[in-house]
Order: C-alpha cells, then structure tokens, then sequence
C-alpha cells in the first residue's frame, strides 16, 4: 500500500514537472493578453495573431529567450510605435519571470536603439536636404544609402555636396508629421545635470533623481496608470529636480561671486 | 580640522533617520522612505535632505547592484555610526514620541 502510494506520489510529481513549462507559457501568455486587452478594438485580429504566437511559441517551449521571442512577435504584430512598445515590454516585464524581465528589458534598450536610428536618419535626411523636393530614385533606398560608410562618415560640407544624389522614402511633410519619438523619462533631467554638474554630483543627487523617476513611472504603467496619474509623477520628479538643481548650483555661484569680487579688486 | 558644530536635525531629516535605523540591515531608496513615510516626506524634497544628510556625514550611499529587468539602478542609503549616535541623541531628547505620531 505504501509503494503503491508512493509510485502515485512520483507519478503526480512527474506529471507536475512536466506540465510546468506549458503552464508558464500560458500563463505568460495570459498576462500578455491581459496587458494588451485595452487596444483589442483596434487590433480586431488579436486572436488570429496569438494563434499566430502559439505556433511561433510552440517549437521554443525550452529556450530561455522565449519571452524575447513572445514580445518580439508582438511587436511586429501590432505594428505599434516602437518606444510604446518598448515601454509596455518594460512595464509587462515587471509581472513577468526574471527570464521575463530580463527579456523586456533586452527588448526595450533593443527597440529604443532602433527609434534613434530611426530619429538619426529623418534627422540626417532633413539636413542633407532642407527645402528640396524629393527626387523619385527606386534604385536605392535611404536606408540603403545611409549604410553606405563613404556616406555616414562624410563631414556636413560633404553631406551637403552630395544632396542631389540622397533619395529618401518620405516627403518633408511626411517628416514632419511622423510621430515624434519620445526618450525614456528624465533623459532631458539627465542629459542637463551632466552638462553642468560634476560626475559626483550627478551621480548622488541628480541620478537618484531620475532613477526612482523611471522606477514609479514603469510602476504605474504597469499598474495601468492613466495619463494624469503618469504626468502627476512627472510633475513631482521635475520638481525635485529644480530643488537639486538649485541647491547644487548654490555654491557654484557664490564661487562665481567672490570670483567676480576679486578679479574686480585686483583690476580697481 | 575637526567638526566643533553641534549636531542638528531638522523633522525631515529626523524622520529619515528614524527610518533608516529602523531598517538598519536594509538599505533604502529615496521613493521607499517616501512610500514608508505615511505622507510625511514629499518626492520633491526627499533628494535634497537626503543630500544634506550625506553632506553631514550620517549617511552613505551606493548605487544599487546591475540586476535583470533594472534599466536604471537605484541610489540606494544607510546610516552611519555617527549617524546614528547622533539619532539616538535626538531620541532621548524627546524625538521618539514625536517620531511614533509621525509614523503612526
């Protein structure tokens, strides 16, 4: 009786570990889903799709970069600007497994290089040819173009000379209506205070700062946060960083004062 | 030379404190004093008092460690031995009841 028990006991161990991996993929899959459900009257096909997914998930059931897979194949899916997208692998992450979050933020940092890419190049094209009309050429892409390393590495004069030759896939005013690209909160915060503020400095005071900012932020996204709870941090963070901003910037300028006063001593 | 200045603590700067020793074996980010803080502290001005904190010498900071599914690692404080003595100072002058109706 007792082996008998025991044999049922490793045989539902048995059946448990082998249920695990398909358990967590549906589960992870439901918690895509759940993520996504808002933008499911847009997106009318989401079932054809996630069909879609089951089969591309299905062959991967064992790689630990299947959740990479997963929010990759969503991406592509939903064709959704790239940073949103990279913002709600980001917040999605924070519910997943730690294979899953490393595999939002593997994606995130991985779509917002492409967004740059994709800022650089409309930037690039705008200055190359500011006012000109586009020249229709279906031998050669922009992207094609911008590959080629005589190009990307040509001085602005140069970039300038060979305008006649740049070919680009939108009009100036397809550029200019294009969606603006937005950087991960507190870029701006961030980029500035390393402008003015010594390493220390900005490394105390001002990456603290910004680094609990993008914390709550991912946090009340994932949370579902709606747009005034997410500008109400925004608004919190942006003052705490004036705050610093001043309080840091106090003695530079008091330095900058008595500087002033002696230089004026010894020149009177 | 050495510091003659007698040791001060503003509320915030008291509360923090009570905080961090509170968790002495745990070190705190600036959001998770203001999320324990039961209202008392404000994100805008967490940074600076705990700048002014470090600038005194009753605490250090470090940045938190490189972990998966963290873009961008925390700022992350402990209280130090002076610190510390000079907390428990304020509390035999009165801080603790003040601390506990801050907390409660």
């Amino acid at each position: 009786m007792k082996d008998l028990d025991r044999m049922m006991q490793q045989q539902a161990e048995l059946m448990k570990q082998l249920a695990h991996p398909y358990a967590e993929i549906f589960r992870q899959e439901k918690l895509l889903k759940d993520a996504l459900s808002p933008h499911l009257e847009v997106f009318m096909n989401f079932e054809r799709e996630s069909q879609k997914l089951r089969e591309l998930i299905a062959p991967s059931i064992a790689a630990d970069l299947r959740s990479v897979e997963i929010a990759k194949q969503l991406a592509s899916a939903f064709h959704m600007p790239a940073l949103d997208e990279a913002r709600r692998a980001m917040a999605l992450g924070l519910t997943l497994s730690a294979t899953g979050r490393e595999a939002a933020r593997l994606l995130h940092d991985e779509l917002h290089m492409q967004a740059m890419r994709h800022t650089r190049d409309i930037e690039r094209l705008n200055y190359i040819v500011p006012e000109q009309t586009p020249r229709v050429d279906d031998s050669e892409s922009s992207t094609e173009r911008l590959a080629n390393p005589k190009e990307r590495t040509a001085s602005p004069r140069t970039q300038v000379k060979v305008s006649h030759n740049v070919v680009y896939d939108l009009s100036p005013d397809e550029v200019n209506s294009a969606p603006k690209i937005e950087l991960p909160p507190g870029t701006d915060m961030a980029a500035l205070a390393r402008r003015i503020f010594s390493r220390e400095q900005v490394e105390e005071v001002f990456d603290a700062i910004v680094a609990d900012y993008r914390h709550d932020f991912t946090k009340e996204l994932a949370r579902g946060g709606d747009a005034r709870a997410l500008k109400t941090i925004d608004r919190e963070y942006r003052a705490s960083y004036c705050i610093a901003f001043v309080r840091e910037l106090g003695p530079v300028i008091w330095r900058l004062i008595v500087a002033i006063g002696v230089a004026l001593r010894i020149a009177g | 030379m050495p510091n003659t200045e007698l040791p001060g603590l503003s509320k915030k700067e008291f509360l923090i404190m009570g905080l961090l020793v509170a968790n002495a074996r745990k070190k705190m980010y600036g959001l998770e004093l203001v999320e324990r803080s039961n209202g008392e502290l404000k994100k805008g001005t967490i940074y600076v008092t705990l700048s002014r904190l470090k600038d005194k010498g009753y605490l250090t900071s470090e940045r938190e460690a490189e972990q998966p599914g963290i873009a961008t690692p925390r700022r992350l404080y402990k209280v130090t031995g002076e610190g510390a003595k000079v907390f428990r100072a304020f509390m035999r002058l009165g801080g603790a009841q003040w601390l506990q109706e801050a907390l409660a």
